[in-house]
């Protein structure tokens, strides 16, 4: 064994240690993000329940013109 | 489980418990709630003038409702004591999708409008809602300020006839340090809705020292030719101080007049003045032999000369939904 073929292997072992260990965090790291990553979602689950008091609707009220720009 | 909700450019991370900007979008036990869905807090019937939307249904009446909660903060805001609060401090009657059209008929309206705070937040309420009243052969109108996602906003066009739609500023610092937005998300609702067939009229709310310089006023009106056509009816509204604005003075009369020459000399063929009753600056003029064809007079229509959508002189077409 002559100087160059000790130094490709030790390249190769090199090369496959840092690979290893990419793979070795990543898979933690991407399982991490997903745990902390929000769900995503545009439609909304329609309530049947108000949080705040409900109000008669009443014709008197809805003739007026709302006191509201637009 | 934290959610993140996709329905405006804002992408609100929303906790447990907690609700997004708009107040009114909950994480209930990991699901996304519409807590005022089928819930507005103001329903009444409104001329179709007052929403401004001049080129739709002159002189008729639209059933108009609203529920709490905005996506936007504008420090100036009009409405901010329903769009600016939480559900739980203000009253709403009980409204489901399917009543609506029988309620609007009942009070002789062809239309509904979803306006006064923010359609976009209320956005399922507002969907559901507009299928039904289309179902039952009614109109919808949009009264917003444009701030949505493309998706979203493309699934509701499918059911909306015309939308009034606030361009605050070509700014995008304007956006920020007014509204809590940004501009680019608004100018692309704009341009979507306008290939949608959406009937479109933009108001302008002209506030002294923040958007009425000539640079400003022309930046808007030459993009509003440029991107939607000189047809689009544009409403320059006067400015009153109010809410976080109490600082500034209600925009001078001579302000929105410089603001119309300027639109006038861009190209855009319907140009009006809001929100300051003066005679013939809500009129609608044929943009060809300049005949008078609507006259107004603050909400009132006392004459309308358009025959089947054209002027009744020299037959132009005149851009809206006359019928
Ligand atoms: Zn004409």
């Amino acid at each position: 064994m002559n100087i160059t073929q000790a130094g490709v292997r030790t390249r190769r072992r090199f090369m496959k240690f840092t690979g290893c260990a990419a793979v070795g965090l990543a898979v933690p790291v991407g399982w991490l993000a997903a745990q902390i990553a929000p769900t995503r979602c545009v439609e909304a689950v329609r309530s049947r329940l108000y949080p705040g008091p409900l109000k008669r609707l009443r014709d008197a009220d809805i003739k007026r013109p709302g006191r509201w720009g637009g | 489980m934290r959610l993140q909700c996709d329905l405006c450019p804002k992408g609100c991370i929303i906790e447990p418990g907690q609700s997004g900007e708009c107040r009114i979008r909950v994480n209930v036990d990991g699901k996304l709630l519409a807590v005022t869905y089928g819930h507005p807090c103001s329903v009444h019937v409104d001329p179709v003038e007052k929403k401004p939307l001049f080129h739709f249904l002159p002189g008729t009446d639209i059933l108009s409702i609203a529920t709490v909660g905005c996506n936007l903060h504008c420090k100036n805001c009009q409405n901010w004591e329903i769009s600016q609060t939480n559900p739980e401090d203000t009253p709403a009657v009980e409204l489901a999708p399917e009543q609506l059209a029988r309620l609007a008929k009942r009070f002789d309206c062809r239309s509904v409008a979803y306006t006064y705070s923010e359609p976009v937040a209320y956005y399922e309420y507002t969907l559901d809602s507009c299928r039904r009243v289309k179902e039952a052969g009614l109109r919808n109108v949009l009264v917003t300020a444009g701030y949505i996602n493309e998706k979203p906003w493309r699934q509701l066009c499918k059911y909306v006839d015309a939308a009034n739609i606030d361009l605050k500023a070509l700014s995008d610092s304007f956006y920020r340090d007014i509204c809590s937005a940004t501009l680019k998300p608004v100018l692309n609702t704009l341009v979507v809705s306008k290939s949608l067939g959406v009937e479109v009229e933009v108001t302008n709310l002209v506030i002294p020292t923040l958007n009425d310089s000539d640079k400003m006023l022309r930046n808007l009106t030459r993009w509003i030719v440029q991107n939607l056509g000189s047809e689009t009816p544009l409403h320059f509204s006067r400015f009153f101080p109010q809410f976080q604005m109490k600082n500034l003075p209600p925009t001078p009369a001579q302000t929105l007049d410089r603001a119309k020459q300027i639109a006038k000399s861009e190209g855009l063929h319907y140009v009006y003045i809001g929100n300051l009753t003066r005679p013939g600056a809500e009129d609608t003029f044929c943009p060809n032999c300049h005949k008078r064809l609507v006259q107004r007079y603050g909400y009132l229509v006392s004459e309308n000369l358009i025959e089947s959508g054209c002027c009744p002189d020299c037959k132009t077409e005149i851009y809206g939904i006359w019928n």
